[in-house]
């Protein structure tokens, strides 16, 4: 009993890392109908802004905690000012080449930035949550606190303000909403900036959990696969479970669990 | 003798009833006009038609035979070919190579042979090009031949789309606002390709069009629509004088 | 400006349109056939190198440039390829055959990932192929009974007639050879029926099925040549490199063969050559260079994947139709100077899918 509550909660945070990373995606796509392969490696960088910020002296984990949010939403409308904008329009495989290319210059400038080699993250969710013989880890914690966070305010967003409406309003129908003055272009690099910044938190929130490091862009782009399409899922998992017993695992051991 | 039969079709998006049971039939060499205000559900008849969209409710026959489900591409198969609202032309290649593709259904080959490119592939490459040259001539299209679409004008983009069309042989041909965007002598142009299709060709046409006097020369019979639904049905005429009609369009403006 | 009458539909259906084609190919041709005595064995290598990445550009060319499908995994197939072929030879198997087999098992293998991608939109692919590539990269590393592993294994040398080939003269007349048949069944392919179709899917998926191109039929087949034309380049490949390990296949040569065909030109099959071209010299400017930037940045493992990458962001923003697009620009500026018009390949613009119907 006790094993399968400390196991429902695991798979829980997990699922809600899974669902943060996802969010972003999913904002961007049902808005712009983009689908953005650099959003893992957006979350990386998030993450090392946030440890560049933390480790500086004296700051207070969540004042940087904050600040690096507010760098990567920056960082994210710029994307979308810098390089996304200009192919607006174009067919679908120039966005597919030009995001997952922007993940890789990601990738190799935070290498050349912040090194190769995995780091750990300093963050007050460490220790554990003992509730009689029940011991869970505060991360997996924050990531549940996190997530139901994060939602709520998404939801009280595009519920009340006017650009939640407006970006409502442009993802459903495009050119109703340029001809409703809604400025299309300017809701797409805010979709961009909240993505990126969605998805600094998920990167922080998991950072406890695996190191930092340049490779966990990876681990983002498994948020991707798990949002598209769960049927295409079900079909690779049984796919590789045919192959061979091992080469699935070790599949999903990279790609799905 | 009917040629196409949409029998109580409705189509649902989400909420709304873009049709609302809508039944018509158009005869063996007939000009059919659908006419009715923005956002009536005209396209969406087309688009069912080519099983685009799927109707929630209702069948359509084609011949005698229910096509209601068979896939886009079997419906040109069977002969229906269309245009597009938003001229959908394939932008990157030559007005030629567009007609070429729109001999697609009349190419037998298996991918093997056209790899090796024997004789019986390059022979059929000439008769295509005959084909395509043929409708080239009917449409006038000759000088643009070898343009590449992108820097083709508005009014020849439409030209080459019914050209495509008609390459393939169709026995039913849907076109959607023909004269949309054209000025008055385009317009009068496209009305006599229409007859001429008719006539020289044997093909049925069903149009969807705004311009009520290109609908008053062409067609043999006109159905209106209005908010999905079949509001007056009959000649031009008689649709123009309907008191319903007067009023969706009234009432929409 | 060169104007060509036309008096017959054969002109129009010829590969060469004209006598200049003609001459410049058959100079071509012949440049290449003479290649071994006018450069040294390292260079032929170089070369034979250039024309294997080529037909492997040429394989994707086909998804991406001509159908429109992003393929993120296509180093996958050079692997299958690679490793399919050096299986067969390695059992005896006649080199040609072997060769054959191969291309034909990446293109099965192909299948597995185009036919389910196949009815939903296009960015599935690009996702399948991505992952499909890290599936066969962990085979490669954990089917030790065929690929040996993480030891790898050695590649035999290719045996025509029961005669051994080691020397490059004789391998670079093998590499050319499959080039050039590969390149002229695309090109006879590219002007039939087909290759029309691929280019219809390309550009409007509705308007092409309702003509009665079956879209899916069409970008299965597509991805299925495109996987036998890279598996063949595989099995070349595995004679160039003579030992196969898994961690050449990685992602990176996937990016790589993208870059070739995004900065050559999509949808020409001058661009996978001038790509390879282009890629190749990149790739020793790269190594160049390292020596003479500081180490932080020099010695970065990340460094080409980033190079890479930055490269196809501005060939996709500046540049969309690659090199030789943009040589047809110029050609065409001259042609007809002063009375250029700026227009002439000017995009056009899709929008959001969803309303296109409408
Ligand atoms: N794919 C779709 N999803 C949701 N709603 C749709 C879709 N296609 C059409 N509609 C809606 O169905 C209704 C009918 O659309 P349709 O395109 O058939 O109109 P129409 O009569 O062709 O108008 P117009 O004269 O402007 O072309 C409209 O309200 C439209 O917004
Ligand atoms: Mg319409």
């Amino acid at each position: 009993m006790l094993e399968i509550a400390q196991l429902a909660i695991i798979g829980i945070s997990q699922g809600c890392i899974y669902g943060l990373i996802a969010m972003g995606f999913v904002m961007i796509y049902k808005a712009t109908e983009m689908v953005n392969f650099a959003q893992g490696d957006i979350m990386m960088v998030g993450t090392f802004v946030a440890l560049t910020l933390t480790t500086m002296a004296g700051a207070n984990f969540f004042i940087a905690f904050l600040c690096a949010i507010l760098i990567m939403t920056v960082f994210g409308f710029l994307v979308d000012r810098v390089f996304i904008r200009k192919i607006i329009g174009q067919p679908q495989f120039s966005i597919v080449i030009l995001t997952i290319s922007l993940g890789f210059v990601f990738r190799s400038g935070a290498g050349m930035i912040w090194g190769q080699s995995p780091r750990t993250m300093e963050t007050p969710f460490t220790g554990n949550f003992v509730l009689g013989s029940l011991v869970i880890g505060n991360e997996r914690i924050a990531i549940v606190v996190g997530t139901i966070l994060v939602s709520a305010l998404l939801w009280t967003f595009f519920k009340y303000s006017r650009w939640g409406l407006a970006m409502q309003a442009a993802s459903q129908n495009q050119l109703a909403a340029f001809y409703s003055a809604i400025p299309v272009k300017s809701v797409y690099s805010m979709v961009w900036g909240l993505a990126a910044a969605i998805s600094c938190i998920a990167g922080v929130l998991l950072a406890p959990v695996t190191l930092v490091s340049t490779l966990n862009g990876f681990f983002g782009n498994q948020g991707l696969c798990r949002c598209c399409d769960w049927r295409f899922w079900v079909f690779a998992r049984r796919f590789a479970g045919r192959v061979d017993y091992r080469f699935g695992r070790a599949f999903c051991g990279r790609l799905l669990a | 003798m009917t040629h196409l039969q949409v029998k109580n079709l409705s189509v649902n998006f989400g909420g709304l009833k873009a049709l609302d049971d809508v039944s018509f039939s158009v005869a063996k060499n007939e000009v059919f006009s659908i006419v009715g205000p923005n956002g009536a559900g005209k396209s969406t008849i087309f688009n069912v038609i080519s099983s685009f969209y799927k109707p929630s409710q209702g069948q359509i026959f084609f011949d005698a035979q229910d096509i209601t489900a068979t896939k886009p591409d079997e419906k040109a198969k069977l002969g229906i070919t269309r245009t597009f609202q938003n001229i959908e032309l394939f932008e990157h290649s030559s007005v030629l190579q567009n007609l070429l593709i729109g001999r697609s259904i009349h190419n037998r080959h298996p991918v093997y042979r056209q790899f090796i490119f024997d004789k019986t592939v390059r022979n059929s490459e000439i008769a295509h090009r005959e084909a395509a040259e043929k409708v080239i001539d009917f449409l006038e299209l000759a000088h643009y031949r070898d343009h590449l679409i992108a820097n083709l004008p508005y009014g020849v983009r439409k030209k080459v789309e019914l050209a495509r069309a008609l390459c393939a042989e169709p026995s039913l041909l849907l076109l959607d606002e023909p004269a949309s965007g054209l000025n008055p002598e385009e317009t009068e142009e496209v009305g006599h390709w229409i007859e001429d299709i008719r006539h020289d060709l044997g093909i049925t046409v069903v149009m969807i069009e705004h311009d009520m006097s290109l609908v008053t020369e062409v067609s043999d019979r006109v159905l209106a629509l209005s908010e999905g639904k079949v509001i007056a049905q009959g000649s031009a005429e008689e649709v123009q004088n309907n008191a319903n009609v007067v009023s969706a369009y009234l009432g929409s403006a | 400006m060169r104007v060509i009458f036309k008096t017959s539909y054969l002109q129009d259906i010829r590969l060469a349109k004209h006598g200049g084609h003609v001459f410049w190919y058959t100079l071509l041709l012949v440049t290449a056939i003479a290649a071994p005595l006018l450069v040294d064995t390292y260079w032929l290598n170089e070369v034979s190198r250039f024309l294997i990445f080529a037909l492997a550009g040429l394989g994707l060319m086909i998804v991406t440039g001509y159908t429109g499908q992003v393929s993120l995994g296509h180093a996958a197939f050079l692997a299958v390829g690679a490793y399919a072929h050096t299986y067969f030879i390695s059992h005896e198997m006649p080199f040609v055959i072997s060769l054959l087999l191969a291309a034909f098992t990446s293109g099965c293998v192909g299948l597995v990932v185009a036919v389910p991608a196949s009815r939903m939109t296009g960015l599935y692919l690009a996702i399948a192929s991505l992952a499909f590539a890290i599936i066969i990269e962990d085979m490669t590393i954990h089917w030790e009974s065929v690929t040996g592993g993480n030891r790898g294994m050695p590649v035999p040398p290719p045996s025509l007639f029961g005669y051994e080939i080691y020397s490059a003269v004789e391998f670079y007349y093998i590499v050319l050879a499959g080039v050039f048949l590969s390149t002229i069944l695309v090109l006879n392919l590219l002007r039939a029926p087909f290759g029309r179709a691929m280019l219809a899917i390309r550009d409007s998926e509705i308007s092409a099925s309702s003509l009665g191109i079956s879209v899916a039929r069409t970008k299965i087949t597509a991805f299925f040549i495109s996987a036998c034309i890279t598996g063949l380049a595989g099995g070349l490949m595995a004679h160039y490199v003579q030992y196969l390990s898994p961690e050449i296949f990685g992602i990176l040569l996937s990016i790589q063969l993208l870059l070739m065909i995004v900065v050559g030109g999509l949808g020409t099959v001058h661009g996978a050559f001038f790509g390879a071209f282009l890629v190749g010299l990149l790739e020793s400017l790269i190594s160049i260079s390292k020596d003479y930037l500081p180490g932080a940045i020099g010695n970065q493992p990340g460094l080409e994947p980033g190079l890479f990458g930055l490269i196809l962001v501005l060939f996709i923003i500046f540049e969309p139709e690659g090199v030789y697009g943009r040589w047809l620009k110029l050609r065409n500026f001259f042609e007809n100077f002063p009375f250029y018009r700026r227009n002439t390949f000017k995009r056009q613009k899709t929008y959001l899918r969803t309303d296109r119907l409408k």
